[in-house]
């Protein structure tokens, strides 16, 4: 395996790590899942908060693992080759129908129940965040 | 799932008489070995200048690389 493809690799690790912790963090956080905690689970509480300490670390990381200054001109481009910018460009489209159709969802069920305005938020926020990710790094694996 | 269904790619019978590995090809012009993997299988359609540098690394035209389906 040839330098480039490790970190491609390990880029599409630290993408699924990264959407996998925030989804947690944030979800622990609606109300249902407060409830849940608050019912004797309180495990669910320590779970949101470990997941967010990941997510944070996990930026950090990620964001000085792949620093533009520390990649050698040849690796930085094959990291961002037109393959990427295509799966990139991919990724966000994919996430976009997502979002739509989560807002389609949440339109719909608000003319039959009450939503709880900040759950809701926080779905679609996930959604936003974490769809790009995970499908990056699926369509990243793909071929490889 | 093809990138394109009307290209055909002649790609890997080139590089293979040039006796270069996807990833000997893939330093040439600069992408990933992955990138030269899926332009190969007709997955993914290069851009015309990614093309062209394909073209001058392995010495022919873009056309003896890709063409299109009949």
């Amino acid at each position: 395996m040839t330098n480039t493809e490790k970190l491609s690799v390990r880029r599409r690790w630290l993408l699924i790590l990264l959407g996998l912790s925030f989804a947690i963090w944030t979800l622990a956080d609606l109300e249902v899942a407060e409830a849940y905690a608050a019912d004797g689970h309180g495990w669910m509480a320590l779970l949101g908060a470990a997941a967010g300490l990941v997510w944070v670390a996990g930026l950090l990381f990620f964001t000085f693992s792949f620093a533009r200054s520390k990649l050698d001109p040849a690796s930085k481009a094959a990291l961002e080759d037109e393959l990427v910018e295509q799966n990139r460009k991919t990724s966000f489209s994919i996430a976009y129908s997502v979002l739509i159709l989560l807002t389609v969802t949440f339109f719909l069920l608000s003319r039959m129940t009450e939503l709880n305005a900040k759950d809701t938020v926080t779905v679609l926020l996930t959604a936003g965040i974490v769809t790009p990710m995970f499908t990056f790094a699926w369509l990243e694996g793909k071929g490889a | 799932m093809p990138d394109h269904p009307d290209l055909a790619t002649s790609l890997k019978d080139y590089r293979q008489a040039a006796g270069l590995t996807q990833a000997d090809l893939a330093a040439k012009v600069s992408v990933s070995r992955k990138t030269i993997n899926t332009i190969e299988n007709g997955v993914f359609v290069p851009t015309t200048v990614l093309a062209l540098k394909l073209a001058r690394a392995l010495g022919c035209r873009v056309e003896d690389l890709f063409s299109l389906r009949d």
